[in-house]
């Protein structure tokens, strides 16, 4: 772990996430990680790949302080989480872009009130607000779109707009579970080149899938899981 | 600050929407909590106004002893002399037959006092009587026995059984205030609860989002407590004024009535209202908080 001296600020420069042995293993008896190890450097894209069952959703759960690992040490961003107690959770998350398979947009809201949402929470000012909101939907390309419901988008035009808040309060890392699941596959190219090009602007992006297509057409680093272990061998 | 403003502003805002979004149960939440502070104070009030007039009770003689109309000053000295060095006795007032026939021409002035001109003499009017507190009101009843064996009592009149009688009626409303303020508290809650519960699973697909996206536990739960401290606000404030104006109501009609006579006076609302709307303010919003709090818990656990 390093650190740099940045004008003055002490500036973390070692991996963005670290998993050191971690095993998670539920109160019914399930084990869903065994002794998993690996890193994820700052501003590298990767994919989490593996089947339905395979730990996937287990390690986002656990990146995302959801759930505690049985053992084992996780360290985002040179936090080691289990240093991170309950009312500081949320506190976490806020460097954490999350975009989930199932969208998860608020209906009643539109498109421009459920990516503010992200920025209200936080108590940001409307013009700071406005501004970061017309930036992350021009990201996204959907600003001609911001007045619309959720509802009267297609699901890629959603996926977007969930892409939209998870970058809009700038955070170092993006995390998807499974973003195109629902969707087809012009869509999914779209959605991958998208969190791509988040990539290129410097965050770091790890995205769980099961889909192979997605996962050779880009390229990148792939952390492969099978029934909660690592498989080295096939990555 | 600035930032924590807009915070508590949003928080407020969508109390309020979510109050009017569910206003039917919302409204139902207050009758509860209106219909719990109300009787609690009623209760209360009726209590204090039991126990002012104990305490006027208390005041008086527990023993009024009536003297046979032949029996003279220095024969009732003697008695009294007796009575006093009785270590059940507190004080003995002497009354002489002069003051006795003042104090009952003074009762009925104006209402047929009339009726005893020419008959200053009589027997009806002229006897000595003694006032007697007892140490404790307790013994009234074997004191009044043991009295009206002596030869020189014509009767006795005994006060300190009724004071007891009131005080046993105090203690079980006094019971009855508790018992059935938990009660009602206890259902204030659960309304309460299942109003905020309606609202929570209403937003709840929005309160995990808000988790996800770095929502703090005070800011989804406020809305909810708003929501609570609303209903308790309301409840406690519409009882608030409906018992001042049920007390001073009755308080004036049995006053005007004179049902109750010159001997006993009744507390006022105002004499009774102890802070009484900032306790109720208290107790209602902290039902509403519990409540709510409750409802939400587990929506807002990480």
């Amino acid at each position: 772990m390093e650190q740099k001296n940045n004008g003055g600020k002490t500036k973390y420069m070692g991996p963005d996430i670290v998993f050191e042995n971690v095993t998670k293993e539920y109160d019914n008896g399930v084990k869903a990680l065994d002794s998993v190890s690996f890193s994820i450097n700052s501003g590298e894209f990767a994919f989490l790949m593996g089947h339905s069952g395979s730990g996937k959703s287990s390690l986002i759960k656990l990146l995302m302080l959801e759930e505690r690992p049985t053992s084992g040490n996780i360290i985002v961003q040179g936090t080691n989480l289990a240093d991170i107690k309950g009312a500081n959770v949320p506190r976490f998350r806020r460097n954490i872009g999350v975009v989930f398979q199932d969208f998860r947009l608020i209906q009643s809201k539109t498109v421009y009130e459920n990516i503010a949402f992200a920025m209200e929470i936080i108590g940001s000012d409307r013009a700071t607000i406005n501004k970061q909101v017309d930036i992350a939907l021009e990201l996204v390309g959907l600003k001609h779109k911001k007045h619309e419901k959720p509802n009267c988008l297609s699901g890629g035009e959603q996926q977007r707009v969930a892409i939209a808040r998870a970058v809009v309060n700038l955070p170092g890392m993006i995390i998807a579970d499974e973003p195109t699941g629902n969707l087809d596959p012009d869509n999914s190219v779209e959605i991958m080149q998208l969190l791509k090009k988040i990539n290129d602007m410097g965050a770091t992006v790890l995205i769980a899938t099961h889909e192979d297509t997605i996962v050779k057409n880009l390229s990148q680093r792939v952390i492969q899981l099978d029934h909660g272990v690592r498989q080295i061998g096939q990555e | 600050m600035m930032r924590f403003i807009r915070t508590v502003y949003y928080v407020l805002k969508q109390g309020l929407k979510s109050i009017c979004k569910n206003l039917f149960m919302v409204s139902a939440s207050v009758v509860v909590v209106f219909a719990t502070l109300l009787m609690m104070g009623g209760l209360w009030a009726i209590s204090e106004n039991i126990q002012f007039v104990v305490e006027q009770y208390k005041e008086r003689p527990d023993i009024r002893i009536n003297l046979h109309s032949y029996i003279e000053q220095e024969e009732a000295e003697e008695l009294k002399a007796v009575l006093e060095k009785d270590g059940r006795v507190k004080s003995v007032v002497l009354i002489t037959k002069e003051e006795t026939r003042n104090n009952i021409i003074n009762f009925l002035d104006g209402d047929g006092a009339g009726i005893f001109e020419g008959h200053e003499e009589s027997p009806a009017l002229n006897y000595i009587s003694f006032d007697i507190m007892l140490e404790a009101y307790t013994d009234g009843a074997a004191f009044k026995a043991e009295a009206e064996k002596l030869v020189s009592v014509d009767n006795v009149r005994d006060t300190s059984g009724f004071i007891s009688k009131l005080e046993v009626v105090l203690f079980w409303i006094r019971i009855g205030t508790v018992a059935a303020t938990v009660a009602m508290a206890v259902l204030s809650v659960l309304l309460i609860f299942n109003t905020v519960k309606l609202t929570v699973f209403a937003r709840k697909r929005e309160i995990e989002i808000m988790k996800y996206i770095g929502a703090s536990d005070w800011y989804i739960c406020g809305p909810f407590v708003i929501e609570g401290v609303f209903t308790g606000l309301v409840g406690a404030l519409l009882a608030y004024f409906m018992l001042g104006g049920i007390c001073n109501g009755l308080y004036k009609t049995l006053t005007q009535s004179n049902f109750l006579g010159d001997t006993i006076s009744l507390l006022a609302f105002k004499d009774i209202d102890v802070n009484f709307l900032l306790w109720y303010i208290l107790a209602g919003v902290a039902t509403g908080v519990i409540a709510s709090l409750w409802a939400i818990r587990k929506h807002v656990n990480v």
